[in-house]
Parts: C-alpha cells; sequence; structure tokens
C-alpha cells in the first residue's frame, strides 16, 4: 500500500527503515533543511498505512537557460519495499512536478559507474546517459575515485530532445564542468 | 583596527582571557557602556561562567537597552543560561520603546527564531506588520498565528483567537502567488469550522494549477472530514484513473465512499476498476480493503488474490498482517503452505520471498507452534545454497535472515519450543543464531541492532560497539538510534568516544535550525515552517540529549576526566523531554515492543530520570552553597517521594537516596550524621556488590560502577566540607570523616579486584557455556561452524 506525501523536517526522525540501508546517505541537519527550504514541494516520500515512510525522494530544480532542469539528489527506498516499483512512483512524481510547475527542459541525476543495477533501473525509467563525469566519486586523494554517469530524461519543454545525446557513456567530462 | 574588532577576533580565536583584557580597557573609558557590558557578559558565558554571565546579562537587562547589537548578545546568554521567557521580554520592552526602529524589530523576530519561541515571533511579526505594512511581514504574522493556533502550549480559547486572527488576515494576502502560499492560506482554513470555503478553495482552478503535493493531499482530506462521499468517490476516481496516480489513499477512500453510497453506478465503477486493476498492488490491496467492509469470507478471498500474485514481494506481509487476525488461522497458514511450491535450495528471490511470508503468518497466527525455530532454522540451513544467497551483492539484503530474525524473537520471548534452551544460556543461543546469519549478510540491519542490544545486555560493550559500528549510525540517527548502544553507558562501560560524538548532534541543531527556520520565512516555504520549528524543538528538548548530558558528566567523573564544560544547567529542569527515539526498528514480523524492553539495560530511561540526574548533580555541585542545595535536594526528594520513577534501577534509587543523605550531612556535619551516612552507605554496598556471581550480565557491571560513583561523590564531597573556607569542624566530626573514607575507599578497590577476578571467571563461564550450547538441538541444527569461545566472551 502506497501513497505519496509531502515530506517535512519532523519526518527525518521517521526514516531509520529507510536510512539503515548501507548505500543510502545520512546527510547533516543542513543539507536536508536547505532542501526543504529552497525546494519543499521537491522533497516527498512514501508511506504504508501505518504512517511509516517506506521510501523518499529529495529533489531540486536548478540551472539557466536550456540547462534548467530537475534534479534527483537522492531517492531511497526501504529493504521491505523494494522491487514493487515505489522508485517508480517517487520519480515519477518528481517528473510531474518538475514539468509543472517548474517547466524544467529535462531531469537529471549521477550514478555510479559500477552501479548497473541502478543504471538499469533508470533506463528502464527512459533514463540515457548524457556523460560520463570521471572521477565524481572518491576521495580527495583520489585512491577511490570512480566515475559517474550523468543520466537525463527530457521533459515536455524539451520538444526536440536537445538535452539527451546518443553514445554519453563515452563523452567524458571533468567534475568541474559539472558545476559550471 | 578598532577595538570592537579586536575583541571578535579574540573571541573567534577562543582567546578568551584577551578578549576579557580588552573589554575591561574599554569599560574603564566607559564603565555604563551597555555594549562592552554585554560582550563581557557573553565572553564568561563562553568561559562557563554561568552565573557570573547570567547575572551581568540580567543587569544589563534591567536597563532596557535598545540597541541591536546589545540585545542580541545579552538574549544569547539569557535565553542559553536563564530560559526563553526571560529572554523573550528584552526584545519586547525594547520594541515598545523604539516601535519604528524596523532592524529592532526584525531582530526581535529572528531572534525568537532562534529560541524556538512561536508566542515572541507572533508578537514580533504583529509589531512588524503594524509599523511597516508589507505583504511579507502579513504573511509573517499569519504563519506565526497558525503556529499558535496549532500549538499544545496555548489554552482552546487562544487557538481560536489565533485562527480567527490567521484568517482575518487572509484578505490582505489576497491573491496568493505562490503554491506555499495556497498551502498556509489552505491551513489557515482548515482551522476554521466553514469546511466549504476550504473545500471550494481547494478545488478552484487556480488552486489547482500549482500542481502541489502538500495540497492534493489536503484536497482529499477536506472532502473526507466533511463526509461528502459523492466528490469523495469522484475525486478519488479521478485521481486513480484520469491523473493516472496510484495512490491508495485515493483508492482506500473511493472503496470506503462506494460502500458509504451503496449507490449501483459507483459501485460497478469501482468494481471494473479493480477488475482491471487486480494485478497492481494498489489495486489488489483496494480490493482486499473493500472486502473487508463487507464480509471475513470476501476479505479471505480478496487476500488469496493479492497473495497469490504479490505473496513473492517482502511487503506482502506487513500488507495483509491487519487483515488475516480476522481469518481462521489453520485454513490462511494451509493456504500460503500450499503457495510455497519451490525446491528450497536452488530457489530465487521471489521463491525465498513466498517462504519467507508463510513463515510470518505462522509466527503471528500459530504462537504455540513448539517447532517453529526448529523449522526456520532447517529452512534456513537449505537456503544457504540458494542462488538468492549466493548471487546477491554483498549491500543487498537476504531475505532469508529474517527466518533466524523469527527464531531469535521466538526465543526471547518465550514462547514454546521443543527443545528449551537453559534460561542461563538463552541470550548466548539467540546470540548465536544472529552472529551466523550476520556473518552472511553483512549490513542487514535489524540483525546488527538485536546484537548491539544483546550484547549491552550480558555486559559485552565491546561487541556491541563493533556491531553498532558497522550500522554507521550518523547525524539525525545519533538521536533515534544512540540508545541502543548508549543506555546507562556510564554504568556498563563508562566510554568517552561515542557518548560525545553522539552530542554533536544536538550542537548542529543549535545552529543549523534556527537559521534554516529563518531561511523558511525568507524564501517562503511555508508549508515548511511547523515542521521546522517541531523539528528543532524535538532535538533540543530530546531525552536521548537529556540522558547523554547526564552521562557525559558521569563518565568524566569515573574516568577521572576534566569536568569543565560538563556543568548541567539546572534550568533544564523545565524542559518537557521529548521522545524521539525508535524502539520498534527492531521488528520486521511484529511490533511486540515488551521483548525489546525486557531486554534493554533496565528499565528505560525518561525525562524522569534525566530530572533525578539533573537534581543529583546539580546537588553536588552546589554542596557548599547551602540555600540551592537545599532547594534542589527538596526537589530531587520529592521527585523519588511522589514519582514512582519506574525508569530508574534499584541501585540508582539507592545512589540519589545517598546525595540525600550527603546534603543532609552538609546541613549539619556531626559525628552521628557521618556515622549514620557510613551505616548507610556499607550496608547498601553489601547488597549490590556480591561477587560470587560470574554470569553475563550488564547489571553485575552497573551495580559496581555506580557504587564507586557514589563513592566517589562522596568522598570529594567530604573533602570539600572539611576543606571548607572560614569553617572548623569539630575534631571528632573530622576524624569520623576520615574513618569514613578510609573504609569507602577500601570498598572501591575490592570492587577493582572483583573485577579483575570476574575476567577470568567469565573467560571459564564462556568456554563452559560455548561446551553447553553446541550441545543444544538448536544450535545443532545450525550451519554455523566451529562455536567460538570469543562469540560468548566479553571483551571489556
Amino acid at each position: 500500500m502506497t501513497s505519496l506525501k509531502p515530506f517535512h523536517a519532523v519526518d527525518l526522525f521517521r526514516v531509520n527503515a529507510v536510512n539503515l540501508d548501507v548505500l543510502t546517505e545520512n546527510y547533516n541537519i543542513a543539507f536536508y533543511l536547505s532542501y526543504l527550504t529552497q525546494w519543499p514541494s521537491l522533497f516527498f516520500s512514501t508511506e504504508n498505512p501505518q504512517g511509516e515512510i517506506t521510501g523518499y525522494m529529495m529533489g531540486k530544480a536548478e540551472g539557466r537557460g536550456k540547462e534548467w532542469h530537475g534534479h534527483v539528489t537522492c531517492l531511497s527506498v526501504a529493504a521491505d519495499y523494494r522491487r514493487i516499483g515505489l522508485a517508480r512512483t517517487l520519480v515519477d512524481n518528481l517528473e510531474r512536478r518538475s514539468d509543472d510547475p517548474y517547466d524544467a527542459y529535462f531531469i537529471d541525476l549521477f550514478v555510479r559507474a559500477s552501479n548497473a543495477l541502478a543504471i538499469g533501473m533508470y533506463r528502464n525509467f527512459g533514463y540515457s546517459v548524457y556523460r560520463r563525469v570521471v572521477g565524481y566519486y572518491g576521495s580527495d586523494d583520489g585512491v577511490d575515485n570512480e566515475d559517474a554517469f550523468d543520466m537525463r530524461k527530457p521533459l515536455k519543454r524539451d520538444k526536440n530532445r536537445e538535452s539527451i545525446r546518443e553514445d554519453g557513456e563515452n563523452f567524458r567530462v571533468r567534475p568541474e564542468d559539472v558545476y559550471l | 583596527m578598532n577595538r570592537t574588532s579586536v575583541i571578535w577576533e579574540a573571541i573567534d580565536s577562543r582567546n578568551y582571557k584577551q578578549a576579557l583584557q580588552h573589554v575591561a580597557k574599554a569599560l574603564k573609558r566607559n564603565p555604563k557602556d551597555d555594549y562592552y557590558q554585554a560582550l563581557k557578559a557573553y565572553i564568561l558565558s563562553l568561559q562557563r561562567k554561568s552565573d557570573e554571565a547570567l547575572l551581568l546579562a540580567t543587569q544589563i537587562a534591567t536597563r532596557e537597552p535598545t540597541d541591536s547589537r546589545t540585545l542580541e548578545l545579552i538574549f544569547g546568554v539569557i535565553l542559553d543560561l536563564g530560559g526563553n521567557a526571560e529572554a523573550g521580554k528584552l526584545y519586547e520592552v525594547a520594541a515598545r520603546k523604539k516601535p519604528k526602529d524596523e532592524d529592532l524589530i526584525l531582530g526581535w523576530f529572528w531572534a525568537m527564531c532562534t529560541g524556538g519561541d512561536v508566542r515572541g515571533q507572533q508578537k514580533a511579526a504583529m509589531a512588524l506588520q503594524k509599523s511597516f505594512p508589507r505583504r511579507q511581514y502579513t504573511l509573517w504574522t499569519v504563519v506565526s498565528c497558525y503556529l499558535l493556533a496549532i500549538s499544545d502550549a496555548v489554552s482552546p480559547q487562544e487557538k481560536l483567537l489565533f485562527s480567527t486572527l490567521a484568517s482575518r488576515l487572509l484578505p490582505l494576502i489576497e491573491p496568493v502567488r505562490t503554491a506555499e502560499e495556497a498551502v498556509l492560506k489552505a491551513r489557515v482554513l482548515e482551522l476554521l469550522p466553514m469546511t466549504d470555503e476550504l473545500i471550494s478553495f481547494l478545488y478552484d482552478d487556480a488552486t489547482e494549477k500549482w500542481n502541489n503535493l502538500e495540497l492534493a493531499t489536503m484536497r482529499l482530506d477536506a472532502v473526507v472530514k466533511s463526509e461528502k462521499w459523492e466528490q469523495v468517490f469522484d475525486v478519488s476516481m479521478t485521481t486513480v484513473t484520469a491523473e493516472n496516480l496510484d495512490d491508495f489513499e485515493s483508492w482506500k477512500q473511493m472503496a470506503y465512499a462506494a460502500t458509504k453510497l451503496d449507490n449501483e453506478e459507483r459501485t460497478n465503477a469501482l468494481i471494473d476498476l479493480l477488475e482491471k486493476r487486480h494485478k497492481t498492488r494498489n489495486g489488489a490491496l483496494a480490493g482486499v480493503y473493500y472486502a473487508s467492509l463487507r464480509s471475513t469470507e470476501a476479505t479471505v478471498n480478496a487476500a488469496k488474490s493479492y497473495f497469490e500474485i504479490f505473496g513473492r514481494q517482502q511487503c506482502a506481509f506487513e500488507d495483509l498482517q491487519t487483515y488475516v487476525g480476522a481469518f481462521d488461522a489453520q485454513k490462511w497458514l494451509a493456504f500460503v503452505d500450499e503457495q510455497i511450491t519451490l525446491s528450497i535450495e536452488n530457489s530465487t528471490q521471489h521463491e525465498v520471498g513466498i517462504l519467507v511470508n508463510a513463515r510470518k503468518f505462522h509466527y503471528l497466527l500459530a504462537p504455540e507452534d513448539k517447532s517453529f525455530v526448529e523449522d526456520n532454522i532447517s529452512l534456513y540451513n537449505k537456503l544457504l545454497t540458494s542462488p538468492a544467497l549466493q548471487g546477491k551483492l554483498e549491500t543487498d539484503y537476504f531475505y532469508g535472515d529474517d527466518l533466524i530474525i523469527m527464531a531469535a524473537t521466538w526465543l526471547l520471548e518465550g514462547r514454546p519450543v521443543s527443545s528449551p534452551v537453559p534460561e542461563e544460556d538463552l541470550i548466548i543461543s539467540v546470540i548465536i543464531l544472529l552472529e551466523t546469519a550476520a556473518s552472511r549478510d553483512k549490513y542487514q540491519f535489524r540483525i546488527r541492532l538485536w546484537l548491539t542490544r544483546l550484547y549491552l545486555y550480558i555486559g559485552s560493550f565491546q561487541q556491541a560497539l563493533g556491531h553498532y559500528n558497522i550500522l554507521s549510525i550518523k547525524n539525525i540517527q545519533m538521536d533515534v538510534l544512540s540508545h541502543y548502544l548508549l543506555s546507562r553507558v556510564s554504568t556498563v562501560c563508562p566510554t568517552w568516544k561515542p557518548l560525545i560524538s553522539t552530542r554533536d548532534i544536538y550542537d548542529s541543531n543549535a545552529v543549523q535550525t534556527p537559521y534554516h527556520i529563518k531561511k523558511v520565512y525568507e524564501t517562503g516555504a511555508f508549508s515548511q515552517v511547523a515542521g521546522c520549528m517541531e523539528f528543532g524543538k524535538r532535538l533540543r528538548d530530546s531525552v536521548n540529549k537529556g540522558i547523554l548530558c547526564v552521562e557525559a558528566k558521569r563518565v568524566a567523573r569515573i574516568l577521572g576526566m576534566k569536568m569543565d564544560g560538563l556543568a548541567i544547567n539546572p534550568t533544564l529542569l523545565s524542559t518537557t523531554w521529548k521522545e524521539n527515539r525508535d524502539f520498534s526498528i527492531l521488528y520486521g514480523t511484529t511490533r511486540e515492543e515488551t521483548v525489546e524492553q525486557k531486554y534493554q539495560v533496565g528499565p528505560k530511561q525518561d525525562g524522569n530520570w534525566v530530572n533525578a540526574f539533573i537534581l543529583r548533580e546539580t546537588i553536588v555541585d552546589e554542596l557548599l552553597t547551602a540555600d540551592k542545595r537545599t532547594e534542589y535536594t527538596s526537589l530531587l526528594k520529592d521527585l523519588l517521594e511522589k514519582q514512582s520513577l519506574e525508569s530508574l534501577t534499584q541501585v540508582e534509587k539507592w545512589s540519589l537516596e545517598m546525595v540525600v543523605q550527603l546534603s543532609a550531612v552538609a546541613d549539619s556535619a556531626t559525628v552521628d550524621s557521618v556515622a549514620g551516612l557510613h551505616k548507610d552507605l556499607s550496608q547498601r554496598i553489601e547488597k549490590y556488590a556480591k561477587t560470587d556471581d560470574t554470569s553475563l550480565s550488564w547489571e553485575w557491571f552497573h551495580s559496581r560502577f555506580i557504587i564507586v560513583e557514589t563513592v566517589m561523590i562522596v568522598i570529594a564531597s567530604l573533602d570539600s566540607l572539611v576543606s571548607i573556607p572560614g569553617t572548623k569542624l569539630n575534631g571528632k566530626v573530622v576524624s569520623a570523616i576520615v574513618a569514613c573514607k578510609k573504609s569507602f575507599q577500601a570498598i572501591a578497590d575490592k570492587i577493582k579486584e572483583d573485577a579483575k577476578k570476574l575476567k577470568l571467571g567469565r573467560e571459564k563461564w564462556a568456554r563452559d557455556c560455548v561446551k553447553r550450547i553446541s550441545e543444544f538441538d538448536i544450535v545443532k541444527k545450525l550451519d554455523v561452524g566451529l562455536i567460538s569461545y570469543i562469540v560468548c566472551n566479553s571483551e571489556y
């Protein structure tokens, strides 16, 4: 049973079943609150009828001109609620809000190039690799650096599908290019 | 560089002594300068000279300053040391004197946000709105009136007053310009009895165009509350079909409305839709819910249909468990067992899903099944070679682990088993079960949390810490989950690092949350104001924070560390402690919290526990200050007498009583009072420090550490009594004190010796235990390999 609910700061006390997952990042207070403050409608959760949070999406809208886009910052689903389409529900909703009212050209996200499961899932949702960000993940000393795929899906506003490209896996950029 | 900059530079570099020297020079020239006085108070507060700082800040406050810089400084000092109410008055008085000073009143508003003072926010916003009638200030006034109207801290009459006030201001913000303003307006309308107005606003085209989730949620809630069932049905149908949102709440309300309406057309429309969507999870569950409104037989059939499709998903048990209580248990269990059609050893993830869900229903509906544990272990063993486990990523969970978790909680609950484990070996047996699963599934958090809890329960802190560390608990989780490791840590294993790093979250909250509340107002994210305010308050007043505050001081005392900066402010006693800790995350199958509570380190610590220890620490700190000591002793006595104090262990209660008695000695140190203290302390120590027990238990450590801690307090306090400047104790009293101290020191030494003996004894105990456990049927059946005695041995 799944219902979408807006996320509020007090919900941070209720995300244990999701955030105890080893791959889900637990951010500091400032990070969560800055998203709620700046993009309140792009942070939402799924709940079961007992009111327990089973997954959530932290998103934002940013960029200039044709780079104006929605962004998946964090998408996570509790272990007991995986493989039942919650991720799609959450991503669909972010796309819906990024289309209207944000009127974005596309949605994007970053994923580890080695994370075949996630890449497959997003391809299934209609996303494709736009570029490969070399050494995006990792430590300052560069020891454990790993590339990221910047995956994108065009929204209604991008009528000519200019926000995506073929063969993005081989289009290499540096991390600093991403922040431009 | 001017003098002020020099002072701030010294403050920023934490050179408080130098900063005070500069302030002293400035005050020499301008002794009545409020700002420099305020700086002095501020620096003293940073140096933790609380009394001096508060006194000076209060003196400045009586002069009713209106300078923003001064106000900001003394507000901070008084807020930290004297409480919210006093701090709030400062700005109110200043604003009354200078109602046209926008910066001053704005400073007031932000200060109230910082202090989490909603009433102050409302007053300041109102003052801003009156003197500077801008739209933004009107919005802030509406927000703060709304916050007061939903606050628990105001009377019903006031709630009505602030609701009305907020609604009267709404016309001033028309037309709403953002989705967030629309949410604010809807929230205010929701407070009023005029539901039609709210519904008409929520369903207005102009409101719907915002395409906002918060408004969408309110839209459905509003029509449900007003019991307009036709509208509920139509709106829900539109959401699920035309908008193609597979939202269960909409499904549920549609089914409920159809039942209420009992109208053929709508009923048929619902049944058609349920048939079309019966292969979607929400559609299938809506079918179960709709059936549950009609008959048990229909519900059973719908649940069977659901399980046939979704029984392989991990959530299937959670989804159905609320319904199956009404079913014929035997028939239902036979049905779910029939669904297990796999050859277990080669099972896929889906097949494991059906199996584990079926076992969960057994756990729920057949609590007397004596073979449950053995069956689960046997099934788990068979799954060890399955592709579902062998092929999983390290970071994925293996659902088969739930078989072990169920076996473990079954044993801990004391449910019947065919070959019972002796009581004294029960926890170790359960630990072995869980360790076995953990060794194959590193990140299964429920197993790690259970292991953390159980190791702590047997007094093996280091083992508990190892499992806890794998969970990478950080940031907000520190407040919510750290109790699994740190409950009564000062008396199980006094340790500094995990304790002190956990407290960081509260410092972060003190800075970050007010900053973001300010941002919420500035950016107009009004749907988030109430949540941010509540979030900040719950962390500020968190009972876990109170517990850690007390524990830090106790650990420092036991470890002989410097106590600077660990002073506990008695104003905390007026805190309404908030419970944020999560005690139910352990459960995948049932929510029977009694098991978790049974295996906690002592009764659950609560606000009363915190207050009792704040009083104890304050009495010890103020032992030589007659007035304060008497006041706090009387409060502690009241607490011990009037409250049942179920959150205290017997030995904790005794320790608090000893401090009350110590306070009486400080009142009048006579040979009799010292002898009385000596006698009472010695007698109870005899009781709590029996040395023959070498079994694994947190209680052994707990009682000994409290004895040692209490002895340390008594010895230090008697030392202080003897050396009070200007007092001369009778020679006989001094001799009695010296004898008393000697005797207590001997007790502390004896406990240390016993601890050494215990360490050796435990090792032998652990070896014996492993030998015994290896013979149990449960363990024999578990593919555990050679059991290491280290598993059972405390590393303490």
